[in-house]
Order: structure tokens, then C-alpha cells, then sequence
């Protein structure tokens, strides 16, 4: 048995050199093999990311495909913060960029902490600039829950009617963002795309897509998974 | 002098003509509500209308005709106050209203007798309950279309969300116990029973199936803490922990409660229990009744504003008035004879009630300090329920 085993090295010296040689001949076939293969693996899951994947009725169903038009359409933004105060009257801290989208008496959403389920609704009554950080007073319109100081408040600003699709239609690959959209009947192409302001349902759509096109929403993440595994 | 007087004229008019171009351009874009809050919502069954009546004037701003034959059942607007939403009863179809244009934006064919709706917290999600196709419709409120249909409700009337959005919890008013829905994949995972039904039932459960006056909401409690569920048959209210979805206590309220009505500070919940015509005051930190008063017949809501809670009884034509600070009756408001009182919101102020009244086609507006009432007439025919964005009492039948 140890003999067999040690068979194949217990050679001579010629037979040493040319049982290395040998070795370092496979070791490097090994290599290069395992290299092409890999390399061939690598190409058949990123395949051409240009062709479309066909997605059968059977399986939208399955998915809850959902498609949605590319179109120009109001971006809100909801702005959270924290709110304190005494009273009525809460004060909080927000970014700059987000004041400029703030308006006086505009709608607030109010939440205690502790009582999660009830909204209290308030009145923005002062945005204070500042440099690196505003601060936004805002008023509850009935008294607030009694004994609580701290309130989350939820601001929606209106950034405009822009080119959008619902946040849900975007992948994220690496430093990439993707949507896939609809070609002929059951057919889905991945795009890239570039994006502007994201707001709480839809992003702003900079680059990569146009009007009236449909994309994927609910199910995109299946059919992008589809799309790796069939190899596209 | 005379320069500056010139001057602050000039810049009156510039103000005034800004103003001015301003309301021009708002009303060339077709807007016709710029503030979702600014407005009560009515949904006028018969007429087939929604009507927008603002809050300060009381006057009729506009109403969108949703069609023939629709009957439209509950009003509600998204959280974010894009869109205002409604079921039509006898057209089996949800309407998707867009606030600020008021045009009908979207209409879905939904399942049998679409009825109550609710929305997720982020305005993500519109679940439309179907009690007479036992389902629930999932409206994606990014695409305006139906992505599912939840099966296996047993006359499903009320949905409600986690504050997290993560899972719905659906009353059934046909069966004695609430379905889990996960949010995420929209599927019912769980059947949470409220309470073993009466041996009579079991022994026979076809003979009993139409009177079962089971489970109309499971209302969470201004904590997000446990949710309450009334079972108008076996006269119990259930707390449920949302975290393991279990039943953690039973509470013994009157005959057939209607629901649960969950008050704003989160110290009591009133059931109205139309078998005695009581109302039981439950304690939210003890889980027990504090209270059981007297009340009228044919409850259907209940509204809390200025420390009081009120309690309508549709068929009698009073408003019964209680302190909840004493736990004790403060009297009660006549409506009128010989009329139908609907449901009622409360303003976010919480100085005003909006109680819809089907016989003269009118809405009544109760001041909840001093109990006078306005009435404001030709609202559209037969209103059967009042909408308040941010209101913590909108609910319908």
C-alpha cells in the first residue's frame, strides 16, 4: 500500500527533474484552464446585458408583474426629522438643501415615540437658515399628546414635475443603476440610467430613459435574476 | 414722503398682480385644490359623487360624478394627499380621484361589493376590502393598477396597518377571527381567532352563518402596541400582541358590539353595543371596562373632540354626548326627527364634528366645545360618510 503511494515520487533524480517539470506542466495547464473556465463562467452570467429576457404569461402572473410608464409627474420628498418643544410649538434641525423646498404654513406630519399610530397634524410656522444646518418650527394645530416633548415629523415637499419611474423599478448593480424595460410583448431589456432627485415613490430620470416608456416595478428584481441565470 | 407713499403703492400693485398671476396660473393648470387639508370629503352614495366641501367657508368647492350605478361606499385620502380614493359598491370597481385637479384619474374593476379601503403609511399600498367576494384588492398606488387579489376573508369589512406598514390586519364581519396579511408579498398568513365560538354554532355552522356579526376592525391603540378587536356575537373584545399575533386578553364588553373606537390619547376605547344600546369604556392600560352607560339604538360611530366623546345613533336623531375625563354621560344633541345619521370625522383641530345625514341630503356640523349645530344643505344626494386628511376619526359604517 505505501508503496503504491509513494510510487509516483519516489524516483531517481532524472525522474525527480522530470516528475517537477511535469508537475510544474500541469500546474500551469491547471492555471490556465481554470482561468478560461472562470473567464467563461464570469462572460456567461454577465452575458450581453443589451438582449432582452422573455418573461411568459404564466410567469408575470407568478411575479405580479407590474409595469409602469416613464412620465413627468410630481416628485415628493418627505423630509424626517426630530421635534421638540414645549407646548405646541416644536423645533427641528434640517438639512439646508431640504429647507429651500419648505414652505410656511405647510402641512407636518407628528408622531410621539410613544404613541406611533397617532398622527398629530401641524403647521410649518418659521424656517430658520443657517449655514450646514436650518432649523424648522412648526406649530401642532390641537394640543399634543400630553406629557411628550419629542415628535418625529414628516415634511412632504413638492420638488416639481419631473421625468420619473417608481423607486421600485430601480436596481442597483455595483455603482450602476438599472431598469428594465419593456421591448415587444413579454420581452424586458435592461437600461442603465441616470438619476436625479429620489423622492419617497418616484425618481427624477436624468439620462437613459424617455416618455412613454414602460418599465418594470413590482417583479423587476425577478427578472433581473432571470436575466443573470439565463445568461443574457 | 410722497416718493415712498408712490413707492409702497407701486409695490401693492406689483404684490396684488403677483397674486393675481399667481391664482391665474394655479387655475390654468386646473388646480383646484392646492391644500389636501383645507377640505372635507363626502361620499354621496346616490348621487354617485364625491363632493369636496371646504372646511373654513363650508361651501362646495367641487365633486367628481364617478358614474351611473356606482354607489360609492368610503372616501380616503392618501396619506401623502396625492390622490383620494373609493370603492363603488354596485359597480365592483375602485376610483382613484387626483386631489389637487380633481379629475378621475384611474378606475379598477375590483372584486364583489368593494366597501372599506385603507392605505398603507408611505401611501404605497391601497387595500380595498371586498365583503361580498371575500377578498381584498391590492391597488399599487405607483402603477394605479391591481397587482392581487387576496383571497379568503369571510366578509372582510376594515383593514389596518402596522404605523411600520409591515402587516395588515383584516376584520372579518362574517367570521370570529382577524387575517394577518404580510405587506410584502400581500398574502394572508395568519388567522388570529378572537375567542372559541358558541357550541350551538359548531354544531350546526350553516344554520348560523348569516347572523354571525363577527369581527367589523381590529384597531390598533394609539401605541402601536396591541391591537383591539370587538366580535359583535360573542359580546368580547379580543387584545391582540402584534408581535406574536396572539390573543393576550379577553375583554367582556355589552351585547353585539359594532367595533372598537380607539380615543385620542390613548387613555379609553369605546365599544357601541347595539344588543343593550350601552356603550363600554375600556381602560387601555388595565384592558378592562371602566365604564358601561346608557346610550341610543343603531349605533354607527363614534368621535372624540374637546375631552368628550360622541356617540351617533343613527335612527333616533340624537348625537349622545360623554365626558371622559368624569366617565359620565354630558347629555345628548337632537339632530332632527325622522332622520338617518351616517358616520362623522373630526377636524384636525378637534374643534368640529362632520356628521353626514343621508334623509335630507345634508351634512351637520357639530361644535364639539358649545354642541351648536350648522347645517349645510345640497351636499349631494344620500351622503353616507365624511373624509379629513390627518383626521384620527375617519372611519365609515
Amino acid at each position: 500500500m505505501m508503496n503504491v503511494r509513494r510510487g509516483k515520487w519516489d524516483v531517481g533524480s532524472k525522474g525527480k527533474v522530470s516528475g517537477l517539470f511535469a508537475l510544474l506542466c500541469a500546474l500551469h495547464f491547471s492555471l490556465f484552464t481554470c482561468d478560461t473556465l472562470a473567464q467563461g463562467i464570469r462572460d456567461r452570467i454577465r452575458g450581453d446585458r443589451d438582449r432582452p429576457t422573455a418573461i411568459s404569461e404564466a410567469q408575470a402572473s407568478e411575479l405580479t408583474l407590474t409595469l409602469t410608464k416613464v412620465e413627468v409627474r410630481p416628485i415628493q420628498v418627505w423630509v424626517r426629522t426630530a421635534g421638540t418643544g414645549t407646548g405646541q410649538v416644536l423645533r427641528a434641525a434640517i438639512r439646508p438643501e431640504d429647507a429651500k423646498f419648505i414652505k410656511p404654513d405647510q402641512r407636518v406630519r407628528a408622531f410621539p415615540p410613544e404613541h406611533r399610530s397617532t398622527m398629530y397634524q401641524a403647521r410649518v410656522t418659521q424656517i430658520v437658515p443657517g449655514d450646514g444646518r436650518a432649523e424648522v418650527v412648526v406649530t401642532l394645530v390641537a394640543p399634543g399628546l400630553k406629557g411628550s416633548s419629542r415628535y418625529v415629523l414628516e415634511i412632504v415637499t413638492e420638488h416639481g414635475d419631473l421625468l420619473s419611474v417608481p423607486n421600485e423599478a430601480i436596481i442597483e448593480t455595483g455603482d450602476k443603476r438599472v431598469v428594465y424595460v419593456q421591448g415587444s410583448e413579454g420581452s424586458y431589456t435592461p437600461r442603465e440610467v441616470e438619476l436625479g432627485v429620489q423622492g419617497e415613490l418616484f425618481t427624477e430620470v436624468v439620462k437613459g430613459l424617455m416618455a412613454g416608456e414602460q418599465v418594470v416595478t413590482f417583479g423587476s428584481f425577478f427578472i433581473d435574476a432571470d436575466h443573470k441565470l439565463k445568461g443574457l | 414722503m410722497r416718493n415712498l407713499i408712490r413707492r409702497n403703492i407701486v409695490a401693492g400693485f406689483v404684490a396684488a398682480a403677483t397674486l393675481a398671476t399667481m391664482a391665474v396660473g394655479l387655475e390654468a393648470q386646473g388646480v383646484k385644490i392646492a391644500d389636501p387639508t383645507s377640505v372635507v370629503m363626502i361620499v354621496n352614495r346616490d348621487s354617485n359623487d364625491i363632493a369636496f366641501m371646504d372646511i373654513k367657508t363650508h361651501k362646495i368647492v367641487g365633486s367628481v360624478f364617478l358614474g351611473n350605478n356606482v354607489n360609492p361606499h368610503m372616501v380616503m385620502m392618501s396619506p401623502d394627499g396625492r390622490y383620494v380614493v373609493t370603492g363603488g359598491t354596485r359597480a365592483n370597481k375602485a376610483y382613484i380621484i387626483d386631489t389637487k385637479t380633481l379629475q378621475l384619474v384611474k378606475t379598477i374593476p375590483v372584486d364583489i361589493a368593494p366597501e372599506h379601503l385603507a392605505f398603507s403609511p408611505d401611501s404605497r399600498w391601497y387595500y380595498q376590502g371586498n365583503p361580498d367576494g371575500d377578498s381584498i384588492s391590492v391597488i399599487d398606488m405607483q402603477s394605479l393598477s391591481k397587482i392581487k387579489t387576496i383571497p379568503g376573508f369571510v366578509e372582510p369589512l376594515n383593514v389596518t396597518f402596522l404605523p411600520d406598514g409591515s402587516k395588515a390586519y383584516v376584520g372579518n364581519y362574517g367570521a370570529h377571527w382577524v387575517g394577518v396579511v404580510d405587506v410584502r408579498r400581500h398574502e394572508l398568513i395568519k388567522k388570529i381567532q378572537i375567542a372559541e365560538v358558541p357550541g350551538v354554532a359548531k354544531l350546526d355552522p350553516s344554520k348560523y352563518l348569516g347572523e354571525i356579526h363577527g369581527i367589523n376592525i381590529a384597531m390598533p391603540s394609539p401605541d402601536g402596541k396591541y391591537l383591539y378587536a370587538a366580535d359583535g356575537t360573542l359580546g368580547i373584545v379580543g387584545v391582540i400582541d402584534p408581535r406574536e399575533d396572539k390573543v393576550v386578553k379577553h375583554i367582556r364588553v355589552g351585547k353585539d358590539p359594532w367595533r372598537i373606537y380607539m380615543g385620542h390619547d390613548g387613555k379609553y376605547a369605546i365599544t357601541p353595543n347595539n344588543g343593550d344600546e350601552t356603550i363600554s369604556i375600556i381602560d387601555l392600560k388595565t384592558n378592562s371596562v371602566a365604564a358601561t352607560l346608557e346610550a341610543g339604538p343603531n349605533m354607527t360611530g363614534v368621535n372624540f373632540a374637546q375631552g368628550k366623546a360622541f356617540v351617533i345613533s343613527s335612527t333616533s336623531g340624537f348625537v349622545y354626548v360623554y365626558d371622559m375625563n368624569s366617565l359620565k354621560p354630558a347629555g345628548r344633541i337632537k339632530m332632527g326627527t325622522n332622520i338617518q345619521l351616517e358616520t362623522a370625522t373630526t377636524d384636525t383641530k378637534e374643534e368640529k364634528l362632520y356628521l353626514a345625514e343621508s334623509t335630507n341630503h345634508e351634512v351637520l356640523i357639530i361644535d364639539a366645545k358649545t354642541n351648536a349645530v350648522e347645517r349645510v344643505g345640497h351636499v349631494g344626494l344620500y351622503p353616507w360618510g365624511t373624509h379629513i386628511m390627518d383626521s384620527k376619526d375617519n372611519y365609515c359604517h
